[in-house]
Parts: C-alpha cells; sequence; structure tokens
C-alpha cells in the first residue's frame, strides 16, 4: 500500500493531484478544528462581504462565513459522495460479475435494464426520483449510487469475460475448484484494480451531480451546507458577489480533479503490473 | 564487392528511457550478395528483427539505430533524405511481417492495401490499379482474387492473409525481401506453402532475401548463408552447408543439437540421431504391452452453437470441434495428439477433462462413464486427471503466490492440510527443478520457462494418474523446450504419469510419445506407434504434415520433391461431406467424396482412416 | 449488414418501450393529478368523479397503453396547469433544443476530434499542455459552473455576449460553448489515445515500409482506427450532454425542452413530464442506433458478429 502511494506520489502529474485530496480529506476531517466560524450562524451586519481579512473568502446573503461553510460543505459532499460509489460499486460488481460469468439470459436482461437506464436522461430521473422519495441526504445517496452502478457493472462484466477464459480460471475449473470459489478466489480479486479505477472516476461524478441537484434545489436540504447549495444560493447574485458561487465551484473542482488523478494514477499502476 | 545488393557494418541499436539506454544490438555486420538468401536466426531476445527494421528505419520510438554503413544498392541507408526512403521503401526493398493479421489494417479493405502501393509508386489509379491488384492476388495464390479484392482482413484464414501481405510486398517488384518470422504463426503445412509460394516468386522476379527466424531447420532448404545471432551480437557466419556440417560457435551448436535431440550437457542415455525410427529415452516402450485402458472416447462430438438472440437473423452456423472421435489412452503411456489449427486437439482435451460439454458420444475413465457425471462427483474425479496449458504467462492468477497456486488442488480437494500442505508444495517446487523457497513470491517475477515448471508442480500436487499437456512447449525457447521435455519424463517414471500431449510440433511429438493420433478437422485420421508413424506414415494427410516439418540438413531438403498440400484447410463450421480431407488430398479418389472413412486397423496395431487402407 | 441493423433497430424499439413505460410509472408515482386540478375544498366523490372522468381509476397497464396508443398519433395529452395540449408545448420548445444540443455537439466533436489530432502530432509540446488543460477544466467543474464563470467574464465583466435569453447566434456562444466543452475535452483525450495506439500500431508501420507518405498514413490509416472509440464515446455524450442541457437552459434562460421538463416536475405536471421524456427518449435512442450504424460501417469486423 504504501509502496503504491509512494509511486503515485513521483509522478509529477498524480502528485498534485494527491496532495490536493490529502488537504481536502484533511479538511472535511478537521472542519470543527479548522472553520473560523460557525457556518450557520447568521450575522446581518456583516452581509454579502468580499473576500477580506475576517471572512478570508467573503460572506453570503444572511452574512455567513462563506470558508467555514465551504469546509463543512465538503464534508457532507465527500461523505454523500462516498457512500453513493460505496453501494454503487457493490451493486454494480455483482451484477457485472453474475452477468459476466454465467451468461445467458441473465446478461441480456441485465444488459436490457442498463440500456433503459441509460436511454432515460439521468437528472430527470434524479428529480423525480427525488421528488417521490421527498428529498434528503439517503435519498440523494441512493440516486447518486443509481447514477453510477452502471459503469461498474459494465466494467466487471467486461473484466471477468476476458479473466473467464484465461489460463488459470481453467486450472482452477480442472482441479475441481467449483464456481463460488473461482469467482471469490480468482476472478474478483483481478477485477479490484478496475474497480478502484471506476470507484475514483465515480466518486467525483457523484460529487458532480450532488452539486448539480442540489443547484436545481432537488437535492440535499438548501439549509444544509454543501457545495452544491451554495451554488444554488450563489447564483442569484452571480452580479454583486460572486464570490459565492465562485468559491464552492473552486473548491468542487480542486477536488475533483485531485480524485480524478487517484484515479489516473490507479490505473496507471495497476496496470502494467497487473498485466503480467 | 559489387555483387552485393546489401552491406551492412557495425550496426548498434540502443534502447531506453532518457539516462536508462541500453544497447541491444552490438556491432551487427552483414551483406547479401545478388540474387542470394540470407537467412538470420536467434531465439528470442537475440535482436534480429531490430536489426531488420533499422535497415528501413522502421524501428519502434525510443529505439535509435546507428551504423558504420548501411549500403544499399550504393546508397546509405541511413543518410537518405525521407522522400527517397519513402521510395526505397516499398519500391526497391519489401517486408513481410510476422502477424499477418496485425500487419493489415483491418479497416480497409485488401484491395486498398495492394492497390495504394500501386498508387504510390506506379501512379496506377483505378481501374489499372484493380487489375494489377487481382494479377497479385492471384500470383499469390489465392483463388477468385477478383471477389476477394473487395474483403476484409478478418475474412481470410491466416494463410491467406499471409500470402495478401507478400503480395502487397512483391507488388512493385522490389530487388530485396525481408521476411520477418513471415511463417511462425502458420500451421506447417502452411508454412511449406508459403515457402515454397516465396521462393517460387524469387526465382521467378530475381530477388535477394533476408529471411528471419528462430527456426532453423526452416533455413536448411532456404538459405544460402546464415547467420547466427545471439544477445545483439552475431554469433557465426557461414554458408548454409557447412554451418549445419560443422558449426564453429558453441552457441550455433547447441542450437542444432536441440534441433538433432543430440545430447545437451545434461547425462542422459544418449537418443539415436532424428532419422526415423526412435524410441523415447530411458523408458521402456509398452507398445502393445500394457493394454490397460486409463481414458476412452467412443464417438464423441462436441459441437458448439452461437445464440441469437436476434429474430430475422439467421444464427451463425455451428462449428463442429469434434465430429465423432474414437481414442483410447492407455495407462502408462505418453499419447500424443497432434493437428494443425482446426483439427480439435484442445477441444478434445477439454472434452475429455470434461471441461467443455460433449455433445454425443461416451467417455470412459478406469472403466468408468464419466460423460454425465457432475457436481461433487465430477469435481472429486477431477483429482486424477490434470492440465498443463500452452500459456505461461495466463496459467497462473497474478495475484496469488507460487505456493498458492500449486497449493489449489490439494486444497479444493482437501488433501493436506497446514504443515502437511506446505510440505507438499515445497516437495513439487523441488521436484520440478525449482528452488523451494520461491512458494512465497508472485508469478510474474518468474520467466516463461519457470513458470511452465511451477505449472507442472502444480499438475503433479494431487498425485493425477492422468496428466494432459496442452501445447504446453509451444511458447518456449527451443532450448528451454528441452528441458521441460526431459522433466516430463522424469516425472513420469517417477510417478507412473500417464500424458496426453498435445502438439503440433512434430520434431517434439518425436521425442517424447509411443504413440501417435494424428486429428484432421475434428476426427483421428491416424493412430500408430510413433516409430511406426515417423517411418511410414499411411494416412495422405500425415504424410503430408511429415514432409512439411523441416529438417536440418541442407542437401537433404534441397533434395526433395516439396508438393505442399493445396488448398486451405475447411472452417469447422462447413466440413467438407465423406472424407473431410478429399479437398486437398493428393490421392483423392471418388469414393472420398461421398462416403467418410471410418477409423479401423490397417496394420496389426495401426488404426486409419482412409479408403484408400480398405 | 442489413441483419445488424435489424437487429439493432429491433433492440432500439424494444428499449423505448421500456423507457416509456419507466416514464409512465414515475409520473404516476410522483403525485396524484387530480390533487392540482380541484380546488382544495373539493369532496371525495368530487375527486373521484375527476379521477373517473380522466380515467384514472383504471388499472395502470390499461392507461399506459392508451397513452402509447394516442402518443403513436402525436397525441400526448393535455397540461394539467397550463391546460394546454402536451404535443404543442414540445413542439414549441423543441427547435430550441436541438439548435442547442446540435451547435454543442458539433462543436464538441469536430473541435474534440481536431484538437486531440493535433495533441497526438505534437505530443509533448504546448499544444498537447493547452489540450490536457482545457480537457481537465471540462471535466473537474460543474458544467453550470463553467457557464456562471463565462457569463460573469464575457457577459459581465467585457459585455461581449449576452447574458441569457435566445434570438441569435450571439445568444447561442455562451451556452452552447458551456455545454460542449466537458464533451469536447474527453473526446479529445479519447482521440489522442486513440491516434497514439494507431500510430504506434503493426498495420501502421506496413504502411510505413510500403512508402506510403505521412499524410497518407494519417489520414487513410490511422484516423479511421482513432475514430472508433470517438464513435461510441459520442452516443454516450449525447446522452450526458441532454442531462446538463437540462441545467444549463435553466442557467441561461434558454427556452428549450430542459427548462420545460424541470419546471414540469416541479410542478407535478406529469403529462408534460412524459411526453417530455418520451421525445427526449426517442432521440437518445436514435441517436445511439446511429451511433452504433455508423461504428459498424467504419469497423467491418463488427458486421460479421
Amino acid at each position: 500500500m504504501s509502496s503504491m502511494v509512494l509511486t503515485m506520489y513521483r509522478s509529477r502529474e498524480t502528485r498534485l493531484g494527491l496532495i490536493l485530496l490529502t488537504v481536502v480529506v484533511f479538511a472535511a476531517l478537521a472542519a470543527p478544528v479548522l472553520a473560523p466560524f460557525d457556518p450557520g450562524a447568521v450575522d446581518p451586519n456583516a452581509r454579502l462581504l468580499p473576500p477580506g481579512s475576517v471572512h478570508l473568502l467573503g460572506t453570503d446573503s444572511v452574512g455567513r462565513d462563506i470558508l467555514s461553510r465551504l469546509i463543512y460543505g465538503g464534508r457532507l459532499s465527500l461523505t454523500v459522495g462516498l457512500l453513493a460509489v460505496l453501494i454503487s460499486a457493490l451493486f454494480g460488481t455483482f451484477v457485472g460479475c453474475m452477468s459476466g460469468y454465467f451468461g445467458g439470459w441473465l446478461e441480456a436482461v441485465s444488459g436490457w435494464l442498463i440500456d433503459v437506464q441509460l436511454s432515460f436522461p439521468f437528472l430527470l430521473l434524479a428529480i423525480f426520483l427525488l421528488g417521490a422519495l421527498g428529498g434528503g441526504t439517503v435519498a440523494v445517496v441512493l440516486v447518486l449510487a443509481l447514477g453510477t452502478w452502471v459503469n461498474y457493472a459494465r466494467i466487471v462484466r467486461a473484466q471477468v469475460l476476458s479473466i473467464k477464459n484465461l489460463g488459470y480460471v481453467e486450472a482452477a475449473h480442472a482441479s475441481g475448484a467449483g464456481v463460488l470459489r473461482i469467482i471469490g478466489v480468482h476472478i474478483l480479486p483481478n477485477t479490484l484494480s478496475p474497480i478502484c479505477v471506476v470507484a475514483s472516476f465515480s466518486m467525483a461524478q457523484a460529487i458532480l451531480t450532488e452539486a448539480g441537484l442540489s443547484f436545481l434545489g432537488v437535492g440535499l436540504d438548501p439549509s444544509t451546507p454543501s457545495w452544491g447549495t451554495m451554488l444554488n444560493d450563489g447564483r442569484d447574485y452571480l452580479l454583486s458577489a460572486w464570490w459565492i458561487a465562485t468559491m464552492p465551484g473552486i473548491a468542487i473542482g480542486l477536488t475533483v480533479y485531485g480524485v480524478t488523478q487517484l484515479g489516473e494514477g490507479l490505473r496507471e499502476l495497476l496496470d502494467p503490473r497487473g498485466r503480467r | 564487392m559489387s555483387g552485393n545488393i546489401l552491406e551492412l557494418e557495425g550496426l548498434c541499436i540502443e534502447v531506453g528511457a532518457v539516462g536508462q539506454r541500453r544497447q541491444v544490438v552490438s556491432d551487427v555486420s552483414f551483406h547479401v550478395a545478388r540474387g542470394e538468401t540470407l537467412g538470420i536466426v536467434g531465439e528470442s531476445g537475440s535482436g534480429k528483427t531490430l536489426t531488420i527494421l533499422s535497415l528501413l528505419r522502421l524501428l519502434p520510438p525510443g529505439a535509435s539505430a546507428r551504423a558504420m554503413h548501411a549500403r544499399f544498392e550504393g546508397r546509405e541507408l541511413f543518410e537518405l533524405a525521407p522522400a527517397a526512403l519513402r521510395a526505397v521503401r516499398g519500391r526497391e526493398v519489401g517486408i513481410v511481417f510476422q502477424d499477418p493479421l496485425t500487419a493489415l489494417n483491418p479497416v480497409l479493405n485488401v484491395g486498398r492495401q495492394i492497390t495504394e502501393v500501386l498508387r504510390r509508386h506506379l501512379g496506377l489509379k483505378g481501374g489499372a490499379a484493380r487489375l494489377r491488384a487481382v494479377e497479385l492476388l492471384a500470383k499469390v495464390g489465392i483463388p477468385d482474387p477478383a471477389l476477394r479484392l473487395g474483403q476484409f482482413p478478418h475474412e481470410f484464414s491466416g494463410g491467406m492473409r499471409q500470402r495478401v501481405t507478400i503480395a502487397m510486398a512483391l507488388a512493385i517488384e522490389p530487388r530485396l525481401l525481408i521476411a520477418d518470422e513471415p511463417t511462425t504463426a502458420l500451421d506447417v503445412t502452411v508454412q511449406a506453402e508459403i515457402v515454397s509460394l516465396i521462393q517460387g516468386l524469387q526465382r521467378e522476379q530475381g530477388l535477394s532475401v533476408i529471411w528471419v527466424t528462430h527456426d532453423l531447420a526452416l533455413l536448411a532448404r532456404l538459405a544460402d548463408r546464415v547467420l547466427v545471432m545471439a544477445g545483439g551480437r552475431v554469433v557465426e557466419e557461414a554458408p548454409a552447408a557447412r554451418l549445419f556440417a560443422a558449426p564453429e560457435h558453441a552457441y550455433s551448436r547447441s542450437l542444432l543439437a536441440n534441433l538433432r535431440h543430440e545430447p545437451n550437457l545434461r547425462p542422459q542415455a544418449p537418443i539415436p540421431a532424428a532419422s526415423g525410427a526412435h524410441a523415447p529415452s530411458g523408458i521402456p516402450s509398452p507398445a502393445g504391452g500394457a493394454t490397460d485402458i486409463l481414458m476412452q472416447a467412443r464417438d464423441l462430438t462436441v459441437t458448439f452453437r452461437r445464440r441469437s438472440f436476434i429474430p430475422l437473423k439467421a444464427p451463425p452456423r455451428p462449428v463442429q470441434a469434434l465430429r465423432g472421435v474414437n481414442l483410447d489412452v492407455r495407462r502408462g503411456e505418453t499419447l500424443a495428439l497432434v493437428g494443425e489449427s482446426g483439427s480439435g486437439k484442445s477441444t478434445l482435451a477439454r472434452a475429455l477433462l470434461r471441461t467443455v460439454a460433449a455433445t454425443a458420444g461416451s467417455i470412459d475413465f478406469d472403466g468408468r462413464n464419466i460423460t454425465q457425471l457432475a457436481g461433487r462427483e465430477l469435481r472429486t474425479l477431477r483429482r486424477r486427471f490434470q492440465m498443463v496449458f500452452q500459456d505461461p504467462f495466463s496459467s497462473l492468477n497474478p495475484r496469488r503466490s507460487v505456493g498458492a497456486a500449486i497449493a489449489e488442488p490439494l486444497v479444493v480437494h482437501g488433501i493436506v492440510r497446514g504443515q502437511a500442505l506446505r510440505d507438499r508444495v515445497r516437495d513439487c517446487l523441488t521436484m520440478v527443478g525449482l528452488d523451494a523457497a520461491i512458494a512465497a513470491r508472485r508469478p510474474h517475477e518468474f520467466s516463461g520457462g519457470q513458470r511452465q515448471r511451477i505449472c507442472i508442480a502444480r499438475a503433479i500436487a494431487c498425485q493425477p494418474d492422468l496428466i494432459v499437456a496442452d501445447e504446453a512447449l509451444s511458447a518456449l525457447d527451443v532450448s528451454l523446450q528441452a528441458q521441460i521435455l526431459d522433466l516430463f519424463q522424469d516425472l513420469k517414471t517417477r510417478f507412473s504419469l500417464t500424458y496426453l500431449f498435445i502438439s503440433h510440433d512434430l520434431s517434439v511429438v518425436r521425442r517424447i510419445a509411443d504413440r501417435v493420433a494424428v486429428m484432421y478437422l475434428g476426427q483421428v485420421v491416424e493412430l500408430a506407434p510413433a516409430a511406426a508413424l515417423f517411418a511410414a506414415p499411411q494416412h495422405p494427410y500425415t504424410e503430408a504434415l511429415l514432409a512439411a516439418v523441416p529438417v536440418p540438413e541442407p542437401l537433404a531438403e534441397r533434395a526433395r520433391v516439396h508438393t505442399p498440400l493445396r488448398g486451405e484447410p475447411p472452417s469447422p463450421a462447413a466440413p467438407p461431406a465423406g472424407c473431410a480431407f478429399h479437398t486437398r488430398c493428393p490421392r483423392a479418389l471418388a469414393r472420398c467424396r461421398t462416403e467418410p472413412p471410418i477409423l479401423r486397423e490397417s496394420t496389426p496395431g495401426r488404426l486409419v482412416a482412409c479408403h484408400l487402407f480398405v | 449488414m442489413f441483419g445488424f441493423t435489424v437487429g439493432k433497430l429491433l433492440r432500439a424499439s424494444t428499449v423505448l418501450l421500456g423507457v416509456s413505460f419507466l416514464a409512465f410509472i414515475i409520473g404516476h408515482a410522483s403525485g396524484d393529478p387530480v390533487l392540482l386540478l380541484v380546488r382544495g375544498d373539493a369532496t371525495a366523490e368530487q375527486k373521484a368523479e375527476l379521477r373517473h372522468s380522466l380515467g384514472l381509476d383504471r388499472p395502470v397497464l390499461a392507461q399506459y397503453v392508451d397513452y402509447l396508443g394516442h402518443a403513436l398519433h402525436g397525441d400526448l395529452g393535455v397540461s394539467y396547469r397550463q391546460h394546454v395540449g402536451v404535443a404543442g408545448l414540445i413542439r414549441s420548445r423543441l427547435p430550441n433544443s436541438l439548435e442547442l444540443a446540435g451547435a454543442a455537439f458539433a462543436a464538441a466533436t469536430l473541435l474534440g476530434f481536431a484538437l486531440g489530432v493535433l495533441a497526438a502530432l505534437y505530443r509533448d509540446r504546448w499544444i498537447d499542455h493547452v489540450v490536457a488543460a482545457l480537457s481537465v477544466l471540462g471535466q473537474v467543474v460543474p458544467g453550470f459552473w463553467l457557464g456562471l464563470m463565462l457569463v460573469l467574464l464575457f457577459a459581465v465583466h467585457w459585455r461581449a455576449l449576452p447574458v441569457s435569453g435566445s434570438g441569435g447566434i450571439a445568444y447561442l456562444v455562451l451556452p452552447a460553448l458551456t455545454l460542449a466543452l466537458p464533451t469536447m475535452g474527453r473526446m479529445a483525450r479519447l482521440v489522442r489515445a486513440g491516434m497514439l495506439e494507431a500510430l504506434g500500431s503493426d498495420y501502421i508501420r506496413t504502411a510505413r515500409a510500403k512508402g506510403l507518405g505521412e499524410s497518407e498514413i494519417l489520414l487513410r490509416h490511422a484516423a479511421p482506427n482513432a475514430s472508433l472509440p470517438l464513435v461510441t464515446q459520442a452516443g454516450l455524450e449525447f446522452g450526458d450532454m441532454v442531462g446538463s442541457a437540462f441545467i444549463i437552459e435553466s442557467v441561461f434562460a434558454w427556452p428549450g425542452l430542459g427548462r420545460l421538463t424541470v419546471n414540469a416536475v416541479l410542478q407535478r405536471d406529469f403529462l408534460v413530464v412524459q411526453g417530455c421524456v418520451l421525445v427526449i427518449a426517442v432521440a437518445f435512442v436514435t441517436i445511439n442506433l446511429l451511433v452504433d450504424l455508423a461504428y459498424a460501417w467504419i469497423d467491418p469486423r463488427v458486421r460479421a458478429r
């Protein structure tokens, strides 16, 4: 593990991403300690202040400190993203593995379902479902998971299809190993690397989608600080107080960049080794 | 020296990232006279391919070459301007590469790929270019050339594809043809055809040829002079006759020795030089003696059907991989299964081991019908037969240690546990000639030969009765093959194993087999003791197969009249009626077209499926 | 090729059926339209009567089939909120959306391809880095945020382009650019990778060995192979683009289908939503079908399967 991190650090491109990501995660974890103000503290006297010495990134329409909201918002956005990734990874891998290994009608049906889901504009589906489920963090996590499980299913299926025919799987079969052992010991561990790569990219996707949903007003509760809700807040004040909308965008950009670079780094790392 | 079309002196090639350059080819010099064939032989890593690629400056990015002289027809190749170089390529020097599938652009049809050469160098356009392309295809022996012009590379078989690349290379009648392992990826009978084709064209056009290969035996027939390369250097250069008769350098000697099955440096019973009758070293031949049958197939049929979920579209034709195979594997023997691609030998092995389901017929193991066996019963039975696969790189799970891989059959069957398990793994490793301490390491740390040994260790771990080796040596260099063969023999004696040895390489089969079964298009066409088969083959296909194998004796090879088989091997999806071989058989009777022959005894102890022997 | 096309068409139709059914189900689940139509003091009987007159008390499957039947004739119902025909509403907004999506898609694909080829040819030079930076930018920030920033820059700061609305080419630039950027970035990277791989492959080596010129090799040998991943991705990107278009239309007040749909969802006007979804799904499926066919046209190996 540590050697992996070290190798990635050495590569110039991934180094920056790794550092950024570490900073963001650290900030999220240390939020109570790091944030200079209470993210929810309303201060009518300090409304719409531009970035300055007291409020480093300015204040919003009701006087809340942008920096603190950003830090706490990161917490929420990252947690939501991570949960969504975990759920979608588990589900997507399961479906991908089953359809790749067993094929037949299982594969046909899941393939068709995936096609149907992909033909349906996701944002619309998300808005629908959030409306039906009534919103809230859990609903958002589930909807985000819905948006990304397909990536896992596709990649895992493709991997399983190619691994299935490799010598060592056939050898295990010829040695008398049962289906469960073959999948659990031989196939799944060798799909871990692409899954990790997909996980990083889908984390990025989840963060961006959450931002979009909250921006439209259907995502997380507008009163809780998340990067998406902050963007929504800032939209009306674009001309007068540009920082309210700009800062969260930058935060998202840096985080997503970090996560994406992690994904790229993982892909580079795991590919040549895994090939042999 | 003016009779030389190519003169190379002091070629050096470097590869690697900046700051990590290393020389892979050092100080290589040779010349090619007009009209002669220079053979370059070497194993993998010898630098032979890079050497010839550098001549036309086709090296992969990251590799750079320089030489004191690289003169082609008096011009310095390395100093040519790009436009002049392009004029030389294709027009004066043609190249044929090893793998015709990747050498051809998959999205352009064959006609386009030929006519663009004509357009670029001769200015031919449209109809004139097409006509010439059709002529070229006909000349290289492609039937229906006008039709095939519009087809794509994936619609051709391997041999046909290579003919196309030859047509492309010789389109403008160059003066030098460079062939980089052009027949390595092809079946041996197809190889014979391609060699005849190139030799014919060479005579017709007065070509000089550089033929690069790892198979020295091939050069006995082809080459006037031979260059031996190893480790990026020229090890020996000599006229063919002299090299084969009296090689000077130790490396050349060992190459030849491997080919001729002479004893190397290992102490073992001396094997007589290859010339016909031959007994496997040290092991008494059980020919006829041991009639205890371990595994038996009766009318075994395997058909692969591809389902089509799309209505209105006809499903693709089923592939008849095995069409009624009858075979016995006797206890204690080494039965070799030979055949070319499409013969069904791999499918037979897998059907016998029940990793592929039989569509019809029966399989018996040790007296018991196992055709319908399934579930736990089948799994328990599996410890008695094991398999070693062709590709050592994909046969081991990259995420598990070597020890875990070897222990797999033991763990699955619950044979031993804990310390006993670890000890057993160590024993297996030692028995295959590897250090027991490597059990904790991962497969990617080892070479191909070592990995194959690990796979063999895995195969013997649960002490099976039968081991199937499916082209287990094909991915290895010749020198390694000899070692692994010795290992197989050794293990057989030690554990009283029975082998089903699948190979397309007859020289390997000769060394190890007691009996040989020859397969063609999903059926066994001949089954006989090895000595008898190699001395006097009966089935016409066996004859052709043996005739196609290059023998490392230049005089004998050149004296022999080579009549390669006509036509292409038929596809298993569309087997011909009657005898499957009749489309290419030089001795086909009228009967052969309609009536399939049955495998029956022709002379005592030998079975043949041919109407000529009824 | 014919069999291939037929197969794809059949699959597309089944997918469309599935999508329309999904839209129908979700629409029904999202709320009871009767509540939208009656006043707060309506009695239970009045509601039941209304429900019956609208046919909303029949089994779901029957309603669906009925809806489908009408839809095939061009009748998508009447909006509960706006009391005008859904089909008419869609018809008025659709051209705007097509204009936006079309411009963005064309820009993204063409520019993406060109930039990708350039980046591959001039690998590791400044243009490669610029393309890489652009593509990263397009993918790490939310598209609509990028749109907001572009508005800040071009419309507010430099006053070169209008802030929002529609009307002429000037109004199209910012929204189309915003929509196109993420896709353009991804395409450029894909094309660059595809190009590099093609240029390093054996058949290119053969082409060089035949003495062909570099530009001919690039155009006739490398480009078709390099464009294959682009073609596949194009279908997926169109899907993403339509999704993003909802938000972008919102940001730029572009009078398209996206805005109509989002508002309808928020207002629980489910017939409008169903109609929009159906139209969008048809567009999706058609584009994907075209993509599949284009792929098969370029790569003959696919047709054989």
